[in-house]
């Protein structure tokens, strides 16, 4: 709060200056940008476009997975992790825990939470059985590793994990052993 | 208080958005004017071939980066990235948190990933540059921090395009005196503070993402420049520290980036 009041009074003092000018010319030259990266090999050398909006998204994705305060379940400062370790397949719950990780196999989105694997049931959600193959952010609590011919892998209630590195992050994808 | 001027500015640039016949003659005269102001363009200009020239080059940046939640405030992450590069094959570069410890290594073969608290680390092999390193890295989903600065070309492809740009006078970053620069591009509003004094190097650097939800910003502070420094080329190699698990690196998938479907 603090921050946003700080930045928007020294954007403001900044907008008369710079951003008032600023977006009317922008407007004026819109097509002639959007022309030039219409090309594709023209655009791919934009490199503060393409790698900056990469590197946000990778930077994004990469603090969901380590800090897990805030996921697609809104804001969940301090959300207790673990607090669903164990839930049945098949048990219908309302809605995922709050700050919950979204992880797709495929293009199906599941909604992971400390171990446990949600997908959109008749009414709510419904506790599912994860795919082998599947990649998620953090381990589930209360994983044991054990190394199999020099490879380490989590282990959890008959499930395995192996960690691999995803956007240049260590993730978790399950394995059959 | 803001001075006199600042006033009169906005006073002057009020016609501007009018349409009255008095104004036609101003916005003809606006029009004219190139969208990037020419001592902008020059200033970053000479910034990024001071910083291309280069053989080596080290640098400390503190990044702050906004996340915009749902439901939440917008939030702020920190991160300190440590740089040394030469130019043109070799880099490292230190990424460090609370909850991050990577580096990555690239040492004109090989990129190495490394992450620390984890305890694992994957490689990839890759082209003969840094900037064909940088490419052939992001195609697998992994970004070096402010790849705009570590190009050959640095931030020059960002100026270039930019659609509108202003040199805003001379301010003072953490004591140093610098050029502010600002620009307008398709995508992203950048703004730049460069060092006033005999080495243009950059100071710090903000960038908001015009197209994403909530505009989020990026700040970058620089410091600790060692233009010219060249670490030995064992730097850049990695040895991987006992006890630490070589693992798969795989490409983001287009799934996983996409918003989840709701049923």
């Amino acid at each position: 709060m603090k921050l946003s009041l700080h930045r928007s009074t020294i954007l403001s003092a900044l907008g008369i200056f710079a951003f008032g000018l600023i977006p009317a010319k922008a407007d004026r030259h819109r097509s002639v940008n959007r022309n030039v990266n219409i090309n594709r090999n023209v655009s791919r050398n934009v490199n503060v476009n393409r790698h900056v909006h990469r590197d946000v998204d990778i930077d994004i994705h990469h603090r969901y997975h380590h800090g897990g305060y805030y996921r697609g379940g809104g804001f969940a400062a301090g959300a207790a992790a673990g607090l669903v370790t164990g839930a049945v397949i098949g048990a219908a719950v309302a809605a995922p825990p709050r700050g919950y990780t979204t992880v797709y196999y495929g293009s199906r989105p599941y909604a992971y939470y400390g171990g446990t694997y949600y997908q959109p049931g008749s009414s709510g959600y419904v506790v599912v059985a994860p795919p082998v193959g599947i990649i998620v952010p953090v381990l589930p609590p209360g994983c044991i590793p054990s190394v199999i011919d020099g490879v380490t892998y989590y282990g959890l209630n008959g499930l395995y994990y192996q960690p691999v590195m995803v956007g240049g992050v260590v993730q978790y994808r399950t394995v059959v052993l | 208080m803001k001075s006199p001027s600042f006033a009169a500015l906005c006073l002057g640039l009020l016609p501007l958005g009018s349409v009255s016949p008095t104004t036609v003659s101003a916005q003809t005269e606006a029009a004219k004017a190139p969208a990037v102001d020419a001592y902008a363009q020059s200033i970053i200009k000479r910034a990024s071939e001071y910083l291309a020239d280069a053989k080596g080059v080290g640098f400390t940046a503190e990044i702050w980066e906004e996340v915009p939640v749902e439901n939440g405030p917008v939030l702020q992450s920190t991160r300190t990235v440590e740089v040394n590069l030469r130019r043109p094959d070799r880099l490292r570069a230190e990424i460090r948190s609370a909850r991050i410890a990577r580096t990555l290594l690239y040492n004109g073969k090989s990129l190495t990933v490394h992450d620390a608290l984890a305890g694992c680390y994957g490689t990839i092999n890759t082209p003969a540059t840094i900037d064909e390193t940088l490419d052939a890295a992001a195609d697998m989903g992994i970004e070096f921090p402010l790849e705009d600065v570590l190009m050959s070309k640095p931030f020059g492809d960002g100026a270039s395009k930019a659609t509108a740009g202003q040199y805003l006078g001379v301010e003072e970053v953490l004591g140093k005196r610098c050029h502010h620069l600002a620009f307008r591009n398709e995508s992203f509003d950048w703004q730049a503070w460069v060092d006033e004094g005999p080495l243009p190097v950059l100071r710090k650097a903000v960038l908001h993402f015009t197209k994403e939800e909530g505009k989020p910003a990026l700040t970058a502070l620089f410091s600790n420049w060692r233009m010219g420094s060249n670490l030995p080329l064992s730097a850049y190699e990695f040895t991987p520290p006992p006890g630490t698990h070589k693992i798969e690196i795989i490409a983001i998938k287009e799934e996983e980036t996409k918003t989840p479907e709701t049923k």
